[in-house]
């Protein structure tokens, strides 16, 4: 029974962490075979860099997948949570840089994110308006918003200041994007809300007729999500100057993020989706560093292979049924002969 | 009813007395209406003028508005702003004839994106338009007669210098030896590059060029040899995104990037998220504010060089629109239209950054501006007869930070 137990522990790790590897190592013999990655001689793919681009643009990712899929796995499609993250960023960070306080821009990030997230829901609520037209009027008011907070100039010099900037780079940079998975892992395992989400996501009336009470279950998503946002937030203002933005252009920039959600819930399967979401950024950022390496790094070369291995991705995964039932075929197969 | 009419017609008339009486007996202050009058004439007539900037906020529209403003009352004209796209034309048409809607009767330009058929639409309307910020090298080389050579286009104040009149590669050579001078115990011996692509700024590339010739005349001579990393089309050419995080493994060893693009934008992030700003110097073109914190000596001192136009440059297309909407012109006017190269802020010092930070470029305050508005009413045509464009080219054209000094 133990050995039994210990072999499904060590197969979850080996189907977790196959798929960065995987990629670690397609990388390394395509860049291992590509001169333009080798400098004096050395190549640049496994240069001590690689470890630090990886962990600390995935530790940014990692955030801002999981407050996207803490509200999809709760039947919401919420916009507005590229422009909270954007519009805590700059209040933040100038109370930060201004206070030389990194901790207490911390502080004022989970908090004003909570506080915002707190006033989209109550709108959603009051206003009984569908979540996407609700969460995409949030999101041009909070813009306009950053047009008028500290004069309408953002925030540059957070992320240049190495006392301010202490959650942007490494090792400070494990704090928030910890305590942002630790949020998640609370709210999904350990909350009513968090363990009634699965059934509003797969049929909301029903859900409600059992006798859920969603408005609650909207309230405490939305203070979870804040709480996450508010650490991405953090991360962000500490690598980036932040301008104010109009036009949607803060949903382009939460859903830049977004791939590493529907891959890490698939590659979750075989322990649980927020493994699966941080083996997925992982996994991306090590794909981002081996194009960088090979000058992909950026423009339509970059775009088209991203998208060409993020729809074979999914498609591969839509066809896990079929997969193990094939699997599962085979193996009947050789018990009988 | 009829005494109604009557008391109604009486109190009308009584009225009508009144104001005369009034009007006589406000013959004193005639002459201050008169004299206003004058003043008004010296002024100009009472216009708007439309600026269409390239973006909505940053250091350089807030002050370029500030500037603006602050001449509303003295020049007799309101301004009127509006946001172009950088990559829609079609979106820029629309921009502009909202602006010609509104009744503006002239526009800045601040982008050289579908401009003959913004001129074509300018000049049905009656209203003019010049450039600034940009040196409309699209229209320059491709559309010159449908532009320049349009009487409704005036011409434009190029943020730097033309690509036919490129210095920014011997500029930035020069303050990388200036740094050299004042750092001779460790100076920099090996730099790399990073520019935007040449279909987009082709004066980059030359100025990137020019740098490399530079390099190469100076090791001829020199005891120390700096190495210039060759220009790397794949690595070194930023396409509008941050540069990659294996610049610096590209790049091994290098001790300063000279980025004639946007380096602050799309360099020093980068640098900071690598851990770089500390042992990698900067000099790079543009200043978006905040910089100064690691400029010099101050903070990392990862900032060696920033440069900017100055805001007042803006004069330039100023004057010769409202010479125009007045009717007038200068006597030295050239027939067709020009571009003109603007020296810039070149800030290679801490004494060059202090400079600076008085400027209304940085502080955002009118009264900090190195025109005053009678200053720039003075260059007009109507308001000064003697004045030239000669003299207005060079007051415009020749700003440098020894002008802040």
């Amino acid at each position: 029974m133990n050995t039994n137990k210990g072999l499904e522990i060590f197969k979850k790790i080996g189907l977790s962490v196959i798929f960065p590897l995987l990629m670690f190592v397609v990388m390394l013999i395509i860049t291992g075979t590509n001169e333009k990655c080798y400098v004096n001689g050395k190549l640049i793919f496994l240069s001590g860099d690689m470890l630090q681009q990886v962990f600390l643009n995935a530790s940014m990712t990692i955030c801002v997948a999981l407050a996207i899929w803490i509200q999809l796995k709760n039947g919401r499609f919420d916009f507005s949570g590229g422009a909270t993250m954007i519009l805590t960023a700059i209040v933040a960070g100038h109370i930060g840089y201004d206070t030389k306080n990194p901790w207490l821009a911390l502080i004022i990030a989970v908090v004003l994110a909570v506080v915002l997230s707190m006033f989209t829901a109550t709108v959603y609520i009051l206003g009984r308006i569908p979540i996407i037209i609700c969460t995409i009027g949030m999101t041009l008011f909070y813009e306009s918003l950053t047009y008028l907070v500290f004069g309408g100039q953002g925030i540059r010099v957070f992320y240049s200041s190495v006392e301010t900037s202490v959650f942007g780079r490494l090792p400070g940079i494990f704090l928030p994007a910890g305590l942002a998975i630790l949020a998640f892992v609370v709210f999904t395992y350990f909350t009513a809300a968090g363990r009634k989400g699965k059934i509003l996501s797969n049929n909301q009336r029903a859900g409600v007729n059992i006798g859920i009470n969603e408005k609650k279950n909207v309230f405490i998503t939305y203070i979870f999500s804040g709480i996450i946002l508010g650490f991405a937030a953090i991360i962000y203002v500490s690598q980036h100057e932040v301008g104010p933005q109009s036009g949607l252009a803060t949903s382009g920039i939460m859903f830049s993020y977004i791939v590493p959600v529907f891959m890490g819930t698939f590659i979750g399967l075989a322990s649980c989706d927020v493994v699966g979401i941080a083996i997925a950024a992982i996994g991306m950022e090590i794909m981002n560093y081996g194009l960088n390496c090979l000058n992909l790094g950026a423009g339509g070369w970059q775009q088209i292979i991203l998208g060409i291995f993020v729809l074979g991705f999914y498609s591969f995964s839509a066809q896990t049924d079929k997969i193990q039932a094939l699997f599962a075929r085979m193996k009947a197969g050789k018990a009988k002969v | 009813m009829k005494n109604a009419v009557k008391k109604f017609v009486a109190m009308m008339l009584a009225g009508v007395m009144s104001f005369s009486l009034m009007a006589c007996g406000s013959s004193g202050s005639g002459a201050a209406s008169s004299e206003g009058a004058a003043s008004s004439e010296k002024a100009g007539k009472n216009c708007t003028i439309g600026v269409a900037f390239y973006q909505d906020s940053g250091l350089a529209t807030t002050a370029a508005k500030a500037y603006l403003d602050n001449m509303s009352d003295t020049l007799n004209c309101k301004f009127k702003y509006t946001v172009l796209s950088q990559t829609d034309e079609g979106v820029n048409l629309t921009k502009i004839q909202e602006l010609i809607a509104s009744g503006v009767d002239g526009i800045i330009c601040t982008m050289d994106s579908g401009t003959a058929a913004i001129v074509q639409e300018c000049e049905a309307a009656d209203v003019y338009i010049g450039g600034y910020l940009c040196d409309y090298d699209i229209s320059y080389t491709q559309a010159y007669d449908a532009v320049f050579k349009n009487d409704h286009f005036v011409g434009t104040a190029i943020d730097g210098y033309a690509p036919d009149n490129v210095i920014v590669g011997k500029q930035m050579f020069e303050s990388l030896l200036e740094y050299n001078e004042r750092n001779a115990d460790a100076p920099i011996t090996h730099v790399s590059l990073a520019i935007f692509p040449v279909w987009a700024f082709p004066a980059q590339t030359l100025a990137a060029q020019q740098f490399i010739a530079e390099v190469d005349e100076y090791n001829k001579t020199a005891d120390v040899k700096i190495t210039c990393d060759p220009l790397n089309e794949e690595t070194d050419v930023l396409a509008f995104a941050p540069m990659d995080s294996t610049y610096f493994a590209k790049h091994e060893g290098i001790q300063a990037i000279m980025s004639f693009a946007a380096g602050t934008g799309f360099v020093y992030p980068v640098m900071v998220q690598t851990g770089n700003d500390k042992n990698i110097k900067l000099f790079t073109t543009g200043f978006d504010g905040g910089e100064e914190k690691n400029f010099g000596s101050a903070g990392t001192g990862t900032y060696q060089q920033n440069c900017v136009t100055a805001v007042e440059s803006i004069t330039y297309p100023l004057v010769l629109l409202l010479n125009k909407i007045n009717g007038v012109e200068f006597k030295d006017q050239p027939e067709d239209a020009e571009r003109v190269s603007c020296d810039q802020f070149i800030m290679n010092s801490d004494e060059d950054m202090t400079a600076f930070e008085k400027n209304i470029y940085f502080t955002a305050n009118a009264s900090d501006a190195l025109f005053t508005p009678e200053d720039v009413l003075n260059m007009t045509a109507y308001a000064n007869p003697d004045a030239t464009y000669e003299q207005l080219k060079k007051a415009c054209s020749t700003i440098t930070i020894d002008s802040l000094k």
